[in-house]
């Protein structure tokens, strides 16, 4: 499997009082990132969930975003990767990055937030999500090398699908 | 185009401005010093430092921009050799120089400085003793988790005898042995089967991770570390407890034991240390490449601004040079109305001032030297006017015998446009008009020696011989050296040609009354004694009478006609100026003289287009007259002798007349007499009076032309008669006399 991020599936439910979203992501560090981590560098995930309102002919404004990141550090002393949600405010230790993977790969999401709110659109909806690697946080040298560096430019291709709320 | 041409040049002349040089100089700066402060902060988020970054890139790529379009400028000014474009090429140079010189050597010494600085904060020997802790460390909490692993065994042993209603507090009692802070009995799908916990509130066990708990429900012994979130370490164990029932169904034992805190402290301060250093010696090279990225950019940017400063400092240091330059030139073109602005007090400002009352008092200087020409001028005019009223010639020479001044008159009577030889020199002028040879030499001749004084010049000119009155004197400056010559002539031909003719014309008259007189008593008294005596005489003696009386008779008839010719000369007459024919005249004067018998052949070639003109009709046909009778006198013995007589139109001295040539193959003009052959009594015929060719003078200038009188090369006589087509604008007109 190819270092990189990656949405396999993603699927969308919305009605007049909740959005739900499920979507499964493939998850792989490159190796400079992987290396990175190992040597006491913290990295972060940012998935981002974008809701717009479809219109025919100019662009689509955006009526919502969310964003969950989710912060990884490896723990030298008990050789063990601590997964950090400050959405969840938990924090998790995993023994190896393929555990932690395969426990963030599954992203479910639900909000009913919008209730009413919700503008009305002729056209409908659509949703983006988006996972990537987060350089905003990474040491201040790094940043230098995620500009240069391809193997510091993990992001997944942007899905994006319209959205049919259901009655 | 030109307008994106001068918009660019007033952008990149705005650049140039003091308070943008400022203004965009301080920025860059203050960006330049967050980088470096930025970069320091090697291990925080980078945010500030990537916008640090790109903005330093940017007033770069701005400053490299404007740096390469003011120096294209430069180049541009220099190859057209703009005013003090080298100059300012020069002090930039200069300045450059100054300016890369130190900023390269810091920059050497500082990337030296840096990339072993960065080197030398870490050590092998560090390095090794914080890997060994770390490995000590986790040998510590290894043999830990062994020992709880091996009370499981024997716990899990006790529990999986022990009867159902026993197992609670079972494992509150080993839980409380132990001093765990959790111990749990979970079936295999992970539900809770018994659970003891410290916190007595606590109803809900800690469920470990799913994959954990699938190891340990395939019998797997599950034992990790965990870091909590509060830095807290805590043993998790998942031990399979095997029942000895016949089903054998397995549960598991999950014990959850923290780290004592003393060594959970130590574990997390190692773990944090070991990171850290771990961390500092991954970011070691990316470290080196942004401190050296900083360091290049600050240096970078440093440069380009002390390039921009040298070329705002350059400018304002050529600005007033190039003001006094341009003053310069503007004073060399003639323009002394210039006026520096003065922008500083220094030196150059001092210069710039100096400059300016210099050419206030070049200005007045030249207005003085204006109004002096001015003057100079009018007084030049003046002489010039009072000069051409002159009647007389005025000509002035520098001590190097060039022409400086003349006037018309003098033109008029040298007859040579003066004005084209002022500023040449005598010799040039006698070059030119040779006829004007014997005034050049005694010119030159009264200059050489220094002689003045006065002199008749004779001269030969179209008009005949001219009669110059000559005086010379010196021009002398106030220390009596001799500056120059001052010449003043006069045409006195005619004065002395009128005198000469009222001399001879009262010679004449007084002749002919004295002679005249006596005449008639000697002829009367002849024939009286011829008549009286010749008879009375004897035979032989009145042969001798008779040839007495007759020749005395003979020698009044003579005497007579002479005295005729003189009363004639003397005679005072009116023009009559009547219109008449010219051609008319010339061809009835020919017919006269072709008698029967005479073997000379006239051809005559008449003025077709001639007009009828205004002349004494009997003055003209005497001239005409003694002309040709002259000329058939000298073509006596001369075979195929011929006379031709033309007429044409012809301008003389602006004034349009008519000439008659009258041509002969005879023996010409005697050369002694040929220059005074117009006076009276000059003569080659032994019986002539000598005042034919007088009279002919005489009516002809009467009429207001001229005649002139010369032998040709071929042989034969050559006279030419000028006539002015009216005699309205001759100063004689009808009132003229022949005096």
């Amino acid at each position: 499997m190819a270092d990189g991020f990656s949405i396999e599936e993603a699927h969308a439910t919305f009605n007049q009082s909740a959005l739900s979203v499920d979507a499964k992501f493939d998850l792989q560090l490159s190796g400079a990132v992987s290396e990175a981590l190992h040597n006491g560098v913290s990295i972060q995930l940012l998935t981002t969930l974008d809701l717009f309102t479809r219109r025919p002919y100019i662009w689509d404004p955006r009526i919502a975003r969310w964003a969950f990141t989710q912060k990884i550090r490896y723990h030298s002393l008990t050789n063990r990767y601590i997964l950090t949600s400050p959405q969840h405010k938990e924090s998790r230790s995993y023994a190896s990055l393929a555990d932690l993977f395969s426990d963030i790969e599954h992203f479910s999401f639900q909000s009913d937030i919008l209730g009413d709110t919700l503008p009305e659109s002729k056209s409908g909806y659509k949703l983006r999500l988006r996972i990537a690697l987060d350089n905003t946080i990474l040491p201040a040298p790094l940043r230098v090398m995620t500009y240069i560096s391809p193997a510091w430019k993990l992001r997944s291709d942007i899905r994006e699908w319209p959205v049919v709320i259901e009655p | 185009m030109k307008s994106t041409f001068s918009l660019t040049s007033k952008i990149f002349r705005q650049a140039l401005n003091p308070a943008a040089v400022l203004t965009v100089s301080a920025f860059f700066l203050i960006a330049i010093f967050s980088l470096s402060m930025s970069a320091q902060n090697a291990q925080g988020p980078g945010t500030w430092f990537t916008v640090l970054l790109l903005v330093n890139v940017i007033g770069i790529a701005v400053l490299l921009v404007f740096l390469l379009a003011s120096f294209m400028r430069l180049v541009r000014q220099y190859r057209k050799r703009v005013l003090g474009s080298r100059l300012m090429v020069r002090f930039v140079v200069l300045f450059i120089i100054l300016t890369i010189i130190p900023i390269s050597v810091v920059f050497y010494f500082s990337t030296q400085f840096l990339t072993r600085g960065v080197d030398s904060w870490f050590d092998d020997k560090i390095e090794q003793a914080l890997d060994d802790a770390l490995l000590l460390g986790q040998g510590f909490l290894e043999a830990t988790k062994q020992n709880i692993i091996d009370n499981a065994r024997i716990d899990a042993k006790r529990i999986s005898s022990a009867p159902e209603n026993q197992i609670i507090r079972l494992l509150e009692e080993i839980r409380r042995q132990r001093g765990y802070i959790e111990l749990d009995l979970l079936a295999r799908n992970g539900r809770a089967i018994a659970s003891s916990n410290i916190n007595a509130i606590t109803l809900f066990p800690d469920n470990p991770a799913k994959n954990d708990m699938i190891k340990a429900a395939g019998g797997e012994v599950v034992a990790k570390l965990e870091p909590m979130a509060s830095g807290a370490l805590q043993y998790r164990i998942l031990y399979p407890v095997i029942d000895s029932g016949f089903a054998q169904q397995s549960r598991i034992l999950q014990i959850i034991e923290p780290l004592p805190l003393r060594y959970s402290r130590l574990g997390n301060s190692l773990e944090q240390a070991s990171s850290e250093y771990n961390r500092l010696s991954y970011l070691r090279k990316p470290l080196k490449i942004s401190f050296l990225l900083s360091l290049s950019l600050i240096t970078m940017m440093t440069t380009l601004i002390s390039i921009w400063l040298a070329l705002y400092a350059a400018r304002r240091l050529v600005a007033p040079i190039n003001d006094l330059a341009e003053g310069t030139r503007a004073v060399a073109a003639g323009d002394y109305s210039t006026q520096l602005p003065v922008k500083s007090e220094d030196e150059l400002g001092l210069l710039v001032g100096s400059f300016n009352s210099m050419i206030t008092q070049v200005r007045r200087a030249q207005d003085d030297a204006e109004a002096n020409h001015l003057l100079e001028q009018r007084q030049r005019a003046y002489l010039q006017s009072v000069l051409s009223n002159l009647s007389s010639g005025v000509l002035s020479f520098d001590h190097a015998q060039v022409l400086q001044t003349h006037n018309n008159r003098a033109s008029a009577i040298l007859g040579a446009d003066l004005a084209q030889y002022s500023r040449n020199s005598l010799p040039e002028l006698c070059l030119s008009h040779p006829n004007l040879k014997v005034f050049c030499e005694h010119l030159t001749e009264v200059m050489d020696k220094g002689r003045t004084g006065e002199q008749e010049i004779s001269l030969n000119s179209a008009q005949g011989k001219q009669l110059l009155m000559v005086r010379t004197s010196t021009l002398s400056l106030e220390d009596h050296i001799t500056s120059g010559w001052v010449v003043v002539f006069d045409d006195v031909t005619s004065l002395v040609t009128a005198e000469r003719d009222a001399a001879w014309g009262e010679v004449a008259r007084r002749l002919a009354h004295e002679i005249k007189n006596p005449l008639t008593p000697i002829g009367l008294s002849a024939e009286r004694i011829r008549r009286k005596y010749l008879h009375k005489l004897p035979e032989d003696e009145r042969e001798a009478l008779d040839r007495s009386t007759r020749t005395i008779a003979e020698q009044v008839q003579t005497l007579k006609r002479m005295v005729d010719a003189f009363a004639s000369y003397a005679r005072s007459e009116r023009l009559n100026l009547r219109s008449a024919d010219l051609n008319r005249l010339i061809e009835d004067v020919v017919e006269l003289h072709r008698e029967p018998g005479n073997p000379i052949t006239f051809s005559l070639q008449l003025e077709t287009e001639l007009k009828p003109m205004v002349f004494d009709q009997d003055g003209i046909r005497q001239v005409l007259n003694n002309i040709v009778g002259n000329a058939c006198e000298a073509l006596k013995d001369v075979p195929s002798a011929s006379i031709s007589i033309c007429s044409q139109r012809e301008t003389q001295q602006e004034r349009s007349g008519v000439s008659v040539i009258i041509q002969d193959n005879g023996h010409g003009f005697e050369p002694e007499i040929i220059d005074r052959v117009f006076e009276p009594y000059i003569t080659s015929k032994p019986d002539g009076t000598g005042l034919g060719m007088a009279i002919v003078k005489r009516i002809t200038q009467a009429h207001g032309g001229f005649v002139i009188a010369s032998n040709l090369d071929q042989g034969g006589g050559y006279v030419k008669i000028w006539l002015p087509e009216s005699t309205s604008d001759t100063p004689n007109q009808t009132q003229l006399e022949l005096s």
